[in-house]
């Protein structure tokens, strides 16, 4: 049952895709399942410590930074899109982008996000800019609108 | 040989005198779909391994927080996943570009259209192109046969972001294979 949903959801998005032979075409060395259990088993009992500081994750001060950037970039195109709506000299762009350049350092990443989000369609994003937000602001966008736009 | 249920492996691990009887089956009884799981992720088979004993290792010293509200399978998997991710991320530091996949992409090209094989290299290559996290999903999805409710459990991401990862890592193998985009 879950299978052909499965099945079904492809055949929905690609029929190419739904037509190739499900093949996994990557060797494994002869025995390495039979002798796995034993092995991982002896490293068990000979290496108690080896994985400890794996178990910290740390997040890179470049992935917050990078996130603000995108965030700035995304707001910045945002305010170009609002621009067209509003007469000229009601908000200049140059003024608006210049004080988050300023205070970039105060504002919230996730409310920059967040108002991004709320006003752009993301169907109008480039492959780029929607691999970006799929793989690291995921949890930024409401539900419903990742249904409505697959 | 009967495949022992996940209440018996764990009541065995939790007996002093059967732990690694109990381990052991446990092992032998996932330690298949873990592996592919994980090569999927990060391809080569060395690497596969070192995460794959990792895993096993953290369940091993995890094991008395295991509680019964999922499935075993499904706590497998997530630390399986969270190793993964670990190593990926930590060789992402040292190596930007992956080799392999412009290895793989070298050799589909070299292969002649005629053989069946192609098309199954150019898969592996498309899905290679992902983004990781997509590459994860499509594969927990496609290969692994998971419903979005069991992958949104492991890597704690809402059902509709990964239906939307999902659909545009389908869209983007689709592209890929079919416009041979393939480099």
């Amino acid at each position: 049952m879950k299978n052909e949903d499965i099945k079904e959801e492809l055949l929905r998005l690609s029929k190419p895709l739904a037509d190739l032979p499900k093949v996994e075409k990557q060797g494994v060395p002869a025995d390495y399942f039979n002798n796995l259990p034993s092995l991982t088993w002896n490293k068990i009992t000979t290496d108690t410590s080896s994985t400890t500081h794996a178990e910290r994750r740390i997040v890179p001060i470049w992935g917050k930074l990078a996130g603000v950037a995108a965030s700035f970039a995304l707001l910045f195109s945002m305010f170009q899109q609002l621009s067209l709506d509003q007469p000229q000299d009601d908000l200049p762009l140059d003024a608006v982008v210049e004080y988050f350049i300023d205070n970039v350092d105060e504002l919230d990443e996730e409310f920059l996000f967040e108002i991004h989000v709320q006003s752009l369609d993301l169907a109008e994003l480039g492959d780029d800019a929607l691999d970006y937000i799929l793989e690291e602001d995921l949890e930024m966008i409401d539900d419903q609108i990742l249904e409505a736009l697959y | 040989m009967k495949v022992p249920e996940d209440d018996e492996i764990l009541e065995l691990i939790a007996d002093p005198s059967d732990q690694e009887r109990g381990f052991k089956l446990m092992m032998v009884k996932y330690q298949k779909p873990l592996y592919w799981h994980i090569r999927r992720m990060v391809k080569e088979h060395e690497d596969a391994n070192d995460v794959l004993q990792n895993t096993f290792i953290k369940v091993y010293k995890n094991i008395e927080r295991f509680e019964s509200k999922s499935k075993l399978y499904t706590w497998l998997y997530k630390i399986a996943t969270n190793e993964s991710i670990t190593f990926l991320n930590k060789k992402k530091r040292i190596k930007t570009e992956s080799l392999e996949t412009a290895e793989l992409v070298k050799e589909s090209r070299a292969v002649d259209s005629q053989d069946g094989d192609l098309i199954i290299k150019k898969l592996n290559s498309a899905i290679d192109k992902l983004p990781e996290k997509q590459r994860m999903v499509f594969s927990m999805r496609y290969f692994d046969e998971m419903t979005y409710n069991q992958i949104s459990e492991m890597l704690g991401t809402s059902v509709g972001g990964l239906k939307a990862s999902y659909h545009h890592a389908v869209k983007k193998i689709e592209t890929l294979i079919l416009e041979g985009k393939l480099n």
